[in-house]
């Protein structure tokens, strides 16, 4: 009972306290006001003590409590006047009616904005972020915002790749900056600037804007001289893989030196990359292939990485410099030289089954090769160019020279016979590329660019048959050493012109473009034991090739919310003359072709988009393909027929995406399908030691090609792994003539895989791969299987942040005919990171299980073969890298 | 992850042609604040200096956008079809109020956009009763909680306006100065002017798909757990260089964004 009076007396005294203000907003048409803010403040202070906001129906409720005695009601929201009454303290209902009113909002100045500098150049002072560890200048620009740096060097600012990398307003390593900021020492160094939209044509400043930033180093006073290394030993046998890169700067005069060493599997042809984001008013880029006519007969190699069967031993040094003549005129010259030489050592059992017109075989034909070939590689190459960089024009241009001298050397035994071959391939280019703007009306550009090679690809081929090798014509196995030469000599030039201009959400491009080209083609077959006999016009091919195409380019694209397509439609014409001295006859075509392709892709919705193209091409036989006598290659003889034909292609394909982000679902397919019709067929005729006949007869066939694939994944965001399951197919079918009989062939391939991947911990990452595949020849009535499968696992450890630990497994089988090829893999890497010194340790040791061979299945449309190839044994190698 | 926030408006900008998005020119008053905001790990590296960015306010009756100053040039770059300046913003969000809803538009990994719709009355205010001055203004302290930071809000009565950064836009006056309890986010006012510009109207832009607060918190959950390299794979695609190993920028789980303004 005693406990009900207090709660009644402390209900009585909080009543008393509490007092509930509450009512409606309206509009002067009585129309309710919603989020109202209504508020009950002070009379004296006007500070606000209580407020809420008025819900949709303009009703509000406000609980106060409060001693004073009188309550200020005040009612505000944007464009209508300010209510204000002061009532008693006490709980009311009240009407309260806002009038529509302009509601003046007063400029304000509160405090001055901080300063913000929107230049276009934002000055990094190096002694600020430098710390006492920091030895190159890559180690200060990891550290500054907004700069990043990745493993191989490529520096992003804001997301950005940069255009430029100057020392000085200088461009010495165009692209390659890698070489600068992994060995220039920081010291060296007193400011980097950071230019911003950086646009490197001055013609255009201003004018085409830039997305892409550029760096510029500024030295201090000094000259300075710097440079990095790595040197690494290992064994078994002795091995070496090291690199050194001195390089100096002043204000005058840029250079940078680099040499590259190693017997140790390294490919070196890939060294030095070139970053950047290039524009699209930079030159053209060509290169016709030497040294490809001519070759060895030899293994195939394994489809594995280069680097687990390379032996070699390679060289690679580099030179650059830079010069500035006037504020306006640079000129470049970059140059290098490769010195390789690769050992291989492979063995190939063969297998092709000769079917009668029943579809049953006839006549199995089965050799084996064994080869052991050298192939040396020896390449200089330099480029000089010269950049006008003016505010009126703008032009850039480079001339480069190449000069190789590669050979192959090796000894085949074929079927336990030997034979001897060797190549020699000494080739030469010379090229200039240039691009230039030309002002067209206001503020449009015009862009000239061109193009002019001149190419020098010769080779000689010999052979010591010892009597070993067969020949169409049996007069020829009476010569010891027969030799096929062959010259090249061709001429190229393309100019384009283009404009581009837009419409709304349509962008369209018209470009002009003008090609020739002029090759004379010469080969020759020689017989020798005492004396070297030529053997005649049946093996001499003298031809001069012209080909002349002009081409417009019409391409129009369109960019929608859903939709985004792009139409392209060439209008090409060529024309084409092959002059052929030996039978002294002409055959030219010429033709008018379109070759329109269509890009479409839709996004239904957030989680589906579909995409899909189409393009219909007509090319035309190239000279490789026209001579009509034979040339010897790889122990072979190949002829084609001196008419040029064209061939049809059509290529569509058809992909969708599925992605849920809600569950981590995802799921992607694609249907690819290529058609093309040629006018010439290839007949082969193969004898029982392998070597091939090669013919081309007048035959229209088709090869038609159909793959599809599809890949399901879920990603578990607590477990932070992800699962992935995929399935392809792959379907050829095509015509061949081999040993008289004509059929059709199907091959069809079929690939099932499963990949796991975990990132659960920060120290641990691990990765497993499992695939599955199934090859089969459908040859007629007969049909050839392989079946293979490959397990992958790689598991990364960091344990603490100077230690790092690299395990990965590799295991490959085939089968085939009842045998099995298995090759296994294991490798391990550790690294240990000397902070203070700046010194890194490496220790590598790779192919741990000391597999030397690698065997493997292939089959293709007209034979199976099983191949052996040598690889690299067990090896290990410590590096230390450190500055100079 | 700094880099996805630089990238919202670049990926917005690319997939959202000018003219979906209506805008026209007109006159409004436009408020700046200046936001000083710590957007990394502070176990990791608790002495980096914090970063400033301007905001702008801008109002037009009972409408307004909170944007920042880089976000709104990129905007306005498209528009022109112009390159795009050099402030760049690490914020990736920005915010729409329209009567009695705000609407929170932002981006995930740089390719998805979501918005949150929610009513303006959502935080809960303790106002203190005592006057404080800010810069010769009369402001009023208030305290309330929004997913796991405690903000203080300053707020005048001397501007008619019941607006404020961020979503602090139900207070009874303008908010002129709002920081959290670690410092960790601090917005304050600079100075207003009329200005004659591009006014966007967001509710036409149907690139950003609409989720509720709930979901947009556990879509960023299930993404600070994946890598570019996974995203690409979703997608079907594979890199180019596919025999090197792919470099750390793909391979780096996106993890949760560090300090974001609300954690949950």
């Amino acid at each position: 009972m005693k406990y009900l009076v207090y709660i009644f007396f402390f209900m009585t005294v909080s009543l008393q306290a509490q007092v509930v203000i509450k009512g409606k907003v309206n509009d002067e048409n009585k129309v309710p006001l919603s989020n109202v803010i209504v508020s009950i403040l002070n009379p004296e202070t006007n500070a606000v003590m209580a407020y809420e906001m008025s819900d949709s129906k303009g009703a509000f409720q406000i609980p106060v409590k409060s001693t004073l005695s009188t309550l200020k009601i005040k009612a505000s929201t944007v464009n209508y006047s300010v209510f204000e009454k002061v009532v008693e303290n006490k709980s009311q209902d009240i009407q309260i009616q806002l009038v529509d009113e302009f509601t003046q909002l007063e400029e304000i100045f509160v405090k001055a904005s901080p300063i913000t500098q929107h230049n276009d150049t934002l000055v990094f002072d190096l002694n600020a972020f430098a710390g006492k560890n920091d030895r190159v200048l890559e180690d200060v620009i990891k550290k500054m915002p907004g700069m990043e740096v990745s493993g191989d060097g490529e520096i992003k600012y804001q997301g950005k790749a940069l255009n430029k990398f100057y020392v000085e307003g200088k461009d010495l390593m165009q692209g390659r900056y890698g070489s600068i900021t992994k060995a220039l020492p920081n010291l060296h160094v007193s400011k980097l600037e950071v230019i911003e939209n950086h646009q490197p044509i001055k013609m255009l400043e201003g004018v085409v804007p830039s997305e892409s930033p550029a760096i510029n180093i500024r030295l201090k006073n000094k000259i300075s001289l710097s440079g990095s290394a790595k040197i690494g030993v290992g064994g078994d046998p002795f091995l070496w893989n090291s690199t050194v890169s001195p390089m100096f700067f002043s204000k005058g005069l840029q250079y940078l030196v680099s040499y590259d060493t190693n017997n140790s599997g390294e490919d070196l042809n890939n060294k030095f990359r070139a970053f950047g984001s290039f524009g699209s008013f930079d030159t053209y880029r060509y290169t016709k292939d030497t040294g490809q006519t001519l070759s060895m007969s030899a293994t195939s190699t394994p489809g594995v990485d280069k680097s687990r069967y390379l032996d070699n031993r390679s060289h690679f040094a580099s030179a650059n410099f830079l010069v500035k003549f006037t504020d306006k005129l640079e000129m470049n010259t970059n140059a290098f030289y490769t010195n390789d030489e690769v050992k291989q050592s492979g063995a190939q059992s063969t297998e092709i089954r000769n079917l009668d017109a029943n579809g049953n075989v006839s006549e199995v034909i089965k050799y084996n090769r064994k080869d052991e070939n050298r192939y040396f590689k020896e390449v200089f190459n330099s480029k000089f160019t010269i950049t006008k960089n003016a505010k009126d024009n703008y032009l850039k241009d480079y001339i480069t020279i190449n000069v190789s001298r590669n050979k192959e050397r090796g000894l085949m035994l074929q079927n336990n016979d030997p034979i001897n071959q060797s190549v020699l391939s000494p080739s030469f280019t010379l090229q200039n590329s240039l691009s230039t703007l030309i002002p067209v009306g206001n503020n449009k550009f015009a862009n000239f660019k061109s193009i002019v090679d001149f190419t020098r690809d010769k080779q000689d081929y010999d052979v010591v048959a010892n009597g070993n090798v067969n020949f169409p014509d049996e007069d020829l196995k009476k010569y010891g050493l027969l030799n096929q030469s062959f010259l090249d000599n061709s001429f190229y030039t393309q100019n384009a012109i283009s404009l581009s201009w837009k419409y709304k959400k349509w962008t369209f491009t018209e470009e002009y473009s003008l090609l020739f080209e002029n090759k004379r083609f010469e080969t020759d077959l020689y017989g020798q034991n005492n004396e070297r006999v030529w053997l005649g016009s049946n093996y001499q091919n003298d031809l001069t090739y012209n080909r002349f195409v002009n081409r417009l380019n019409s391409t129009a694209s369109y960019k929608g919310t859903s939709w985004d397509m792009t139409f392209t439609l060439p209008i090409i014409w060529s024309a084409m003359k092959l002059d052929d001295k030996t039978i002294d006859t002409k055959n030219t075509k010429n033709a008018v072709d379109f070759s329109p392709s269509v890009y479409l892709s839709y996004k239904i919705n957030n989680m589906w988009t579909l995409r899909g193209g189409s393009s219909y091409n007509t090319s035309y036989t190239p000279l490789s393909q026209l001579y009509d006598h034979y040339i010897f290659s790889g122990l072979n003889f190949t002829a084609y027929k001196g008419k040029i034909e064209d061939t049809q292609s059509i290529n569509s394909w058809l992909r969708f995406e599925f992605k849920n982000p809600f569950n981590g679902l995802f799921m992607n397919g694609s249907l690819n399908s290529n058609y093309q019709e040629k006018k010439i067929m290839l007949a082969q005729t193969i004898d029982e030691n392998g070597q091939t006949i090669i013919e081309a007869l007048d035959r229209k066939n088709i090869a038609n090609t159909q793959s599809a694939n599809v890949n399901l994944g879920k990603f578990f965001s607590e477990y932070s792994s992800n699962i992935k399951g995929s399935f392809s197919v792959n379907k050829n079918k095509s015509e061949i003539l081999v040993n008289e009989s004509l059929r059709d062939v199907n091959t069809y391939n079929y690939v099932y895989g499963l990949q796991l991947t975990n990132n659960y911990f920060d120290w641990l990452n691990f990765t497993y791969d499992f695939n599955y595949n199934e090859t089969q020849r459908k040859d007629m009535k007969q049909s050839t299987y392989s079946y293979g499968n490959s397990h992958n696992v790689r598991i990364d450890i960091i344990p603490f942040k100077a230690h790092s630990f690299i395990w990965k497994l590799d295991y490959r089988e085939n089968i085939f005919n009842q045998q099995k090829f298995t090759n296994r893999f294991m490798d391990v890497m550790y690294r240990l990171k000397w902070e203070k010194k700046k010194i890194d340790f490496d220790f590598e040791w790779s192919n741990i299980l000391n597999t030397k061979e690698y065997e493997q299945v292939v089959i293709n449309s007209i034979q199976t073969s099983t191949t052996n190839f040598k690889l690299r044994p067990s090896q290990f190698l410590v590096s230390v890298r450190f500055n100079f | 992850m700094k880099k996805y926030c630089c990238f919202i408006v670049l990926c917005l900008v690319l997939v959202m042609p000018s003219t979906l998005m209506a805008q026209q020119v007109k006159d409004f008053m436009r408020y700046e604040y200046m936001l000083t905001y710590k957007p990394f790990d502070k176990k990791i590296t608790p002495n980096a200096e914090p970063l400033i960015e301007k905001f702008y306010l801008d109002v037009d009756g009972s409408r307004s956008l909170f944007i920042s100053e880089g976000t709104y040039l990129e905007f306005v770059a498209d528009l022109k079809e112009e390159e795009s300046g050099t402030i760049e913003s690490k914020i990736p969000w920005f915010l729409s109020r329209d009567a009695g809803d705000t609407v929170l538009y932002e981006m995930i990994n740089m390719l998805d956009a979501y918005k949150v719709k929610q009513p303006v009355n959502t935080i809960k205010w303790t106002i203190s009763n005592e006057t404080e001055n800010f810069h010769n203004m009369r402001v009023q302290k208030a305290i309330g909680e929004l997913s796991g930071r405690t903000w203080t809000v300053w707020f005048t009565t001397e501007i008619p306006l019941i607006e404020g950064p961020y979503k602090f836009k139900n207070l009874p006056g303008f908010v002129v100065k709002a920081k959290d309890a670690d410092q960790d986010y601090v917005f304050e006012f600079i100075e207003s002017k009329k200005v004659n510009n591009y006014w966007f109207e967001l509710s036409e832009l149907d690139f950003f798909k609409e989720v509720t607060d709930k979901q947009l918190k556990r879509l960023k959950n299930l993404n600070a757990n994946k890598s570019y390299m996974q995203i690409i794979q979703e997608t079907g695609g594979k890199l180019l260089n596919d025999s090197k190993e792919p470099s750390e920028f793909m391979t780096k789980k996106f993890g949760k964004e560090p300090n974001p303004i609300e954690f949950y």
